[in-house]
């Protein structure tokens, strides 16, 4: 709670000294065609809460409700052809997320939950996570397996908080490998389609909300 | 004779600049032949003071002479404008952008990026929202600092490609920044950013070699590493350089020097 007051005297403070003198801030500009193309497909999908096709991978909304097999990448073709896929991702974009500080680190720990009403056995899941505009998704780590006896798949996300800073917004992404995909291997990738999943449900401006472990 | 660092970018400003501090009654014509010495014509002259012909390295010894400076300084400056018409004309032909006939492309065309660098450096890293007006005449600040015969509606162009890009916010008379990275995406932001980043290094080099300037970092680090590794490497580069100019920025104090900073990582 004291850290609490110091950092809201110091933006206080911060904030009058840019009102009566100039205040310095940062930032960066760059090329990053391909990264800025990914992005405009995730915010055309989770402006419209829908899915869009952004070099041959399907990225979805978190929210987006069913769809099928038939518009998902070239790895699900027959037998699974028209098979409907039917999940959902929280948090959805735009929530602020509570991240709880693991104790002794600079990281903080949010669930990630995926419900399923509909997915074919033996598909896979994978979380990954990246700063919005940060140059590299996190290598993806498996989620808990879904089943029609269970259809949620609840996963801890680490956040490395040294990598955020204020007004700053989290980006994560699922990952869904169909039975006859491959996985990906687990190493960091700058574009979502470099994993190669057969779909990609993402939730982007988030917001981080960090809370002390109890 | 004097060092102090220009506050233009270009050798024209400082024709332009030299002519016009010493009184409205020195005309072209006057000042090409009283001051200069016949040294140019008055119409070569305006064409300079324009941007659309460079001036002989002669002619810009002859106005440091007149200016009572060291030669290098300004001959420094004819050289990075020399470099950058170069570099924007092949740069022009790998983005497929319209030629710029109108004036001597390159010198201009990175001002637009490094107004929208110093667009989003004029806001609080935090997001906190300062008065429109104020941010306005920051901006203005800084246009006046690039050079003269600058298009007039430049403040303009800034705010909307960064208002279109999401990176500010206004709500009525505030403004505040929502991002801090911006993406050159048409070709014409792809020539300028390819221009001010071109500008960077030109004044960088010509600083360290020519001025010996102690205010200019630049060094070449290198390192062996696993190939698997150069894209985390990038990451963790990124973040570092974030982190940096992040805590820099919010030093208290008056924070009127725009600082450049430019990284490059390449096998």
């Amino acid at each position: 709670m004291n850290i609490m007051r110091i950092n809201i005297g110091t933006g206080l403070l911060l904030t009058i000294i840019c009102f009566i003198s100039a205040c310095g801030g940062s930032g960066s500009s760059g090329f990053d065609s391909r990264a800025a193309a990914e992005q405009d497909a995730i915010f055309m999908a989770t402006e419209n809460k829908e899915c869009v096709s952004f070099e041959n991978t399907l990225l979805c909304a978190a929210e987006v409700d069913t769809i099928t097999t038939d518009i998902v990448g070239p790895s699900s073709a027959p037998p699974l052809s028209g098979v409907p896929i039917s999940l959902r991702i929280e948090p959805a974009s735009g929530k602020t997320v509570p991240c709880e500080r693991t104790p002794g680190s600079t990281r903080c720990q949010m669930t990630v939950n995926v419900i399923a009403n509909q997915l074919p056995d033996q598909s896979q899941l994978f979380i990954t996570s990246k700063r919005k505009d940060s140059v590299l998704w996190d290598a993806p780590a498996p989620m808990p397996q879904i089943s029609s006896s269970l259809p949620i798949s609840e996963s801890t996300l680490e956040v490395d908080l040294l990598r955020f800073m204020a007004q700053d917004q989290l980006q994560i992404a699922v990952l869904l490998y169909l039975p006859a995909s491959n996985p990906p291997s687990i190493i960091e990738r700058p574009f979502l389609s470099d994993f190669s999943p057969d779909v990609v449900y993402v939730s982007t401006d988030l917001t981080l909300h960090i809370i002390a472990s109890p | 004779m004097t060092s102090k660092p220009f506050p233009f970018k270009s050798i024209k400003d400082i024709f332009y600049q030299t002519r016009v501090l010493m009184g409205r009654e020195y005309t072209l014509k006057r000042f090409a032949s009283e001051i200069l010495q016949g040294a140019v014509e008055p119409v070569m002259l305006s064409y300079i003071e324009k941007g659309k012909r460079f001036p002989t390295e002669e002619q810009v010894k002859c106005l440091a002479k007149v200016r009572g400076e060291d030669p290098q300084t300004l001959l420094v400056l004819l050289w990075q404008d020399r470099i950058l018409y170069a570099f924007s004309r092949e740069i022009q032909k790998t983005i497929q952008k319209k030629e710029t006939p109108e004036s001597v492309a390159g010198i201009e065309e990175g001002m637009l990026s490094e107004l929208i660098s110093r667009a989003i450096a004029a806001l609080p890293d935090d997001g906190s929202q300062i008065l429109l007006q104020k941010w306005r005449a920051e901006l203005n600040r800084a246009i006046l600092s690039l050079g003269v015969h600058l298009p007039a509606d430049l403040l303009e162009s800034v705010e909307k490609i960064v208002l279109a890009q999401g990176l500010i916010k206004i709500q009525g008379s505030q403004v505040c920044r929502l991002e801090n990275h911006y993406v050159a995406k048409s070709p014409e932001e792809k020539q300028a950013l390819a221009m001010a980043y071109c500008g960077i290094f030109t004044k960088s080099l010509l600083d360290k070699i020519v001025l010996k300037e102690k205010k200019t970092y630049l060094r070449n680090h290198y390192l062996q590493i696993p190939e698997d590794q150069v894209e985390s490497f990038h990451q963790a580069l990124d973040d570092a350089i974030r982190n940096l100019t992040k805590e820099f920025a919010d030093k208290e104090g008056d924070a009127r020097t725009f600082l450049n900073v430019l990284i490059s990582s390449t096998k």
